[in-house]
C-alpha cells in the first residue's frame, strides 16, 4: 500500500549567487511497512530528502504526497500537525532534552495528551530494556541508551512513518547495530514504516530496501529480500 | 501535566540560569521598592518639618512678636514695654556674701512680648476647636561665687570747727565795750558780788559781749554733715561667674493633644505627672548630660527631670519645659503668656480663623504652616530634593539595565537551547506550545524574582529603620529665637539657626510591594516576548544539523 510518493521533487538552495540543486527532480514511492535505507556520500542530498519527508522543509518544485495529501503546499500549522500525528523522528545526536528524565523525554513526544503518553512511555521504555533507567537524566545514560530513549519518544504517538537521520552516527558499531536491530524488529513485528538515512555498513542486514542517492539523484533503488533473521531475534 | 513537569525541571535543573535571571529581576524590584519607600519616607519627614504646626495639633500660632530691629516703628507704649520686659540688672551683692556660691536666673521674653492670658477667653468657639496657651522665655543662667568686689565707704558724722577772720573794733566800739565792762563791775560792787568770782566773771562777759558789734557775735559755729555710705565697684571684676543661656517653655498641661510638646513626643521618661517637674529637650539633655531622674535647679527651685522630649514644633523649640503656671510664677510673669496655639474647627476655615485671631488683641501676630515652612533648609531638604531628581532617574536607569541584562540572559539561554527547541518543533510541538513553555519559564522567574525582591526589599527597609537614619533640618530662627542671641549676655557664638534631627521612618505598603513585583514580572515578560520571537523564527531543521 502506497504511503509516500515523491513526484519530480526538486529542492534548490541558494548559496551566495548560485543555486545548488540538493535534490534534482526525483520520484519514488514508499509503501507501508517498508524499511527504507537512504544511503549515499555526504552532500548527496539524502538528508534533504529526509527533511522533505518529515515536512520540515518544502520542495522548490514537485509534489510530495503522504497518504495521498500533498504536503508541499501545506501550511506551517498543518505540517506541525502532520509531524505531531504521523511522523516520528530519530536524530544522530539523540536530541534528548537534558533537563528531563528518560521518561519525561519520551512523554515530550506526545505532550498534548500527557496521561496516555505517560502510560505508553513506560511501556515503550520497558520494551526497549530501559525499565530500570526511566528516571535517569540523559547525561547519566550511555549513547545506546539515549538513542533507545529517543526511539521510544519517536514511537510514543504511534506515527505512521519513522524517520531516522544517521541514528548510529554517534555510536560505536556494536551499539549502532543494536539500534538498527531494534528498528528492524519494530518493522518486522509491528509493521512500522521506517526511513533511515545512514552511512552504516551494516544497514543492508536490517533494511528491506535501499535507495542509493548521489548528487541529488537516485542511483539505484533495490529491494533486499533476505533479512538476517538471527540478528533480528536478538533485537529485543 | 507534562508542561508543569517540564517547567519544574527547567527551573531546578538549570539552577544557575534560574538564580541569575531571577536575581536580576529581584534587584530591579528591590530597587523600585526601596527607592519608592525611602522617597516616601523623605517626603513625609519633610512634611513633618515643613509643617511643624501639624505635629502639635495646631493650625495657627498667635503671638505678640515685635521686630526689635525696627524699634523706631514701634509706638511709644510698646517700645517702653519691650524695654521693660527685657531689662536685665544684676546686683551681685544682693545674692549673698562674697565667697558664697550663687545661681541666678533671668527670664526674658525677647521679641515675643507677653500678653494677658485672659485673651483666650475671647476665642470664638465657632472657629477655634482647641487651643493651648504657652509662654516661651529666654533664661540667662548665672552661676558662680560672689566676688569681693564691694567697697563700703562711710562718710560724715564728724564735727568740724571753722573760724572767720573778723575786722578789729573801731575806738568807739572799744570804748562802748569798756564802758559796758566798767558799768557791770559797778553793778557787781553794788550787789556785793566779787567780780572775780565765777558768777562775777560770767556777768561781766555777758555784758561785754552784748556791747560788742554784731560781727563779733557767733564767731564760732558747728555743723554735722549727714552720714552716707557709698558702695562702688573697685577696679575690674574678676570672678568665676558662668553665664549660660537656654530657652524654657511653659506648657499648658491640661490640653493633651495640642501644645508646645505632646505626650507622644516624650522619648524617655514621662510627661508631667506631679509638681516640681521639668521636661528636657533630648538634644539639650545629651549636650548637657542630663538624664531622667536628675535634679535641675531653675531660679532657686529644684525640679526633677521626669522626661526627655523630642519637640516637633521646630520653629518654637525650647530646651526646658515646665508647666505653664510654674514658669509664670518662677519668671514673675503671673497670668502672662506669649503664644497661643490654635486648632481651627475645620481645615477649610484656617484662613478665616487666622483673620479673626489677628484681631484678638492689639498687635496680635498670626502665623500658619506656610510661613513656618519657609524657614527650613538642611540635609533633609537636600535629600528629598535629591530623591525627587537624581535618585529617581538613577533607579530608572538601574531598572532598565536590569531589564536589558535579564533579556540578554534569557536570549542567551534560548540560544543554548536552539537544538532543544528545534527538536520539540520537529517532533510536533507547535510554535504556540514552545512559546508558551518558554513564557511560562520566564513568568516563573519573574515571580521568583518578585518574591525575592519583595523579601530583600522588606529586609533592607527593616535594616534601614533599625539603624535609624536621621537627617537634619535647619530652621531659621524666628523672631523669638533670633532675638535671644542679642539678649544673651555672655553667650558665645549664637547660631543663626536651630537644627532638628528627623528620623526617617521608612514604611512600605502593599501598593509599593506590588509595584516592585510588577517590575520583576514586567521584566520577565519583556524578555519572554523577545525569547518567544526568537523561538518562532527558529526552524525545526536545526534539530537535524549534525553538530555537537
Amino acid at each position: 500500500m502506497k504511503l509516500i510518493e515523491f513526484k519530480k521533487v526538486v529542492k534548490t538552495f541558494k548559496q551566495g549567487t548560485k543555486a545548488i540543486n540538493a535534490v534534482g527532480g526525483i520520484s519514488f514511492t514508499i509503501d507501508k511497512g517498508d524499511f527504507v535505507a537512504i544511503i549515499g556520500p555526504s552532500g548527496s542530498g539524502k538528508s534533504t530528502i529526509l527533511q522533505l519527508l518529515g515536512g520540515l522543509d518544502r520542495p522548490t518544485e514537485g509534489e510530495i504526497e503522504i497518504e495521498g495529501k500533498n504536503i508541499a503546499k501545506m501550511s506551517e500549522g498543518r505540517l506541525t500537525r502532520l509531524r505531531r500525528n504521523s511522523i516520528g523522528f530519530i536524530f544522530q545526536n539523540f536530541n534528548l532534552i537534558p533537563t528531563l528524565t528518560a521518561l519525561q523525554n519520551v512523554e515530550a513526544g506526545m505532550a498534548n495528551r500527557s496521561t496516555v503518553a505517560a502510560k505508553r512511555a513506560r511501556s515503550l521504555l520497558h520494551q526497549l530494556g530501559l525499565g530500570e533507567r526511566m528516571n535517569h537524566l540523559p547525561s547519566l545514560l550511555s549513547g545506546g541508551e539515549q538513542q533507545r530513549v529517543a526511539i521510544a519518544r519517536s514511537l510514543v504517538h504511534e506515527p505512521k512513518i519513522l524517520l531516522a537521520d544517521e541514528p548510529t552516527g554517534n555510536l560505536d558499531s556494536r551499539t549502532g547495530q543494536e539500534i538498527l536491530r531494534v528498528m528492524a524488529h519494530l518493522n518486522e513485528k509491528m509493521g512500522q514504516t521506517i526511513i533511515v538515512v545512514t552511512h552504516s555498513d551494516y544497514i543492508s542486514n536490517y533494511a528491506t530496501r535501499i535507495l542509493h542517492v548521489r548528487d541529488g539523484k537516485i542511483l539505484s533503488d533495490g529491494a533486499l529480500k533476505i533479512r538476517n533473521k538471527d540478528v533480528l531475534e536478538k533485537a529485543v | 501535566m507534562f508542561y508543569l513537569g517540564y517547567l519544574k525541571a527547567e527551573l531546578t535543573r538549570r539552577l544557575g540560569k534560574t538564580v541569575s535571571i531571577s536575581l536580576g529581576l529581584a534587584i530591579a524590584s528591590l530597587i523600585i521598592i526601596v527607592i519608592i519607600s525611602v522617597s516616601q519616607a523623605l517626603s513625609s519627614a519633610q512634611e513633618t518639618v515643613l509643617n511643624p504646626l501639624k505635629n502639635v495639633g495646631t493650625d495657627i500660632m498667635v503671638s505678640r512678636s515685635v521686630n526689635a530691629e525696627n524699634m523706631r516703628d514701634l509706638d511709644e507704649a510698646t517700645r517702653a514695654e519691650f524695654q521693660s520686659e527685657n531689662r536685665v540688672s544684676t546686683d551681685l551683692s544682693k545674692l549673698g556674701d562674697p565667697g558664697q556660691s550663687f545661681t541666678n536666673d533671668i527670664f526674658l521674653p525677647g521679641e515675643f512680648l507677653t500678653f494677658d492670658q485672659n485673651v483666650t477667653e475671647k476665642l470664638d468657639k465657632n472657629l477655634v476647636a482647641k487651643y493651648a496657651p504657652a509662654l516661651i522665655l529666654n533664661v540667662t543662667h548665672q552661676e558662680g561665687t560672689i566676688p569681693n568686689i564691694v567697697a563700703e565707704v562711710q562718710t560724715g558724722g564728724e564735727e568740724i570747727e571753722m573760724r572767720r577772720e573778723i575786722e578789729p573794733m573801731t575806738p568807739e566800739e572799744q570804748a562802748a565795750v569798756d564802758a559796758a565792762r566798767t558799768k557791770a563791775q559797778q553793778e557787781l560792787q553794788e550787789k556785793g558780788i566779787d567780780p572775780k568770782s565765777e558768777e562775777g566773771r560770767n556777768y561781766i562777759r555777758q555784758a561785754t559781749e552784748a556791747a560788742m558789734p554784731e560781727r563779733f557775735k557767733n564767731q564760732t559755729f558747728k555743723f554735722t554733715n549727714p552720714s552716707r555710705t557709698y558702695r562702688q565697684n573697685i577696679g575690674a571684676i574678676s570672678t568665676d561667674i558662668k553665664t549660660t543661656t537656654m530657652t524654657v517653655g511653659g506648657v499648658d498641661v491640661g490640653k493633651g493633644d495640642i501644645g508646645l510638646i505632646l505626650s507622644s513626643q516624650i522619648v524617655e521618661g514621662s510627661n508631667f505627672n506631679g509638681g516640681d517637674q521639668i521636661i528636657v529637650n533630648k538634644s539639650y539633655a545629651s549636650k548637657n548630660n542630663i538624664k531622667v531622674g536628675d535634679k535641675f535647679k531653675l531660679a532657686q527651685k529644684e525640679c526633677t527631670v521626669v522626661g526627655l522630649v523630642e519637640p516637633k514644633l521646630y520653629s518654637n523649640m525650647a530646651d526646658l519645659y515646665l508647666p505653664l503656671g510654674e514658669l509664670q510664677k518662677l519668671a514673675g510673669k503671673e497670668n502672662r503668656i506669649n503664644l497661643i496655639l490654635v486648632k481651627s474647627t475645620e481645615a477649610k476655615s484656617v484662613s478665616e480663623t487666622s483673620q479673626a485671631l489677628s484681631g484678638l488683641f492689639a498687635g496680635a501676630q498670626v502665623s500658619d504652616a506656610q510661613e513656618t515652612a519657609k524657614q527650613v533648609s538642611g540635609s533633609l531638604i537636600s535629600a528629598a530634593n535629591l530623591t525627587s531628581r537624581f535618585i529617581l532617574t538613577a533607579s530608572a536607569v538601574v531598572v532598565l539595565a536590569a531589564f536589558i541584562i535579564v533579556s540578554l540572559l534569557t536570549v542567551s539561554s534560548i540560544n543554548k537551547r536552539t537544538r532543544e527547541i528545534g527538536t520539540l518543533k520537529a517532533i510536533g510541538w507547535s510554535n504556540l506550545e514552545v512559546t508558551r513553555q518558554i513564557a511560562l519559564e520566564n513568568l516563573s522567574l519573574g515571580i521568583i524574582g518578585a518574591l525575592v525582591g519583595i523579601g530583600l526589599g522588606v529586609l533592607i527597609i527593616f535594616l534601614l529603620n533599625r539603624f535609624g537614619l536621621s537627617l537634619s533640618a535647619s530652621i531659621a530662627k524666628s523672631g523669638l529665637q533670633g532675638m535671644m542671641g542679642r539678649f544673651r549676655p555672655g553667650s558665645e557664638g549664637v547660631e543663626d539657626s536651630i537644627s532638628a534631627l528627623v528620623e526617617l521612618k521608612i514604611a512600605y505598603n502593599y501598593l509599593i510591594l506590588l509595584l516592585g513585583a510588577a517590575v520583576a514580572i514586567l521584566g520577565a515578560t519583556v524578555s519572554g516576548l523577545i525569547a518567544a520571537l526568537k523561538v518562532s523564527n527558529l526552524k525545526p531543521q536545526i534539530a537535524l544539523r549534525n553538530v555537537e
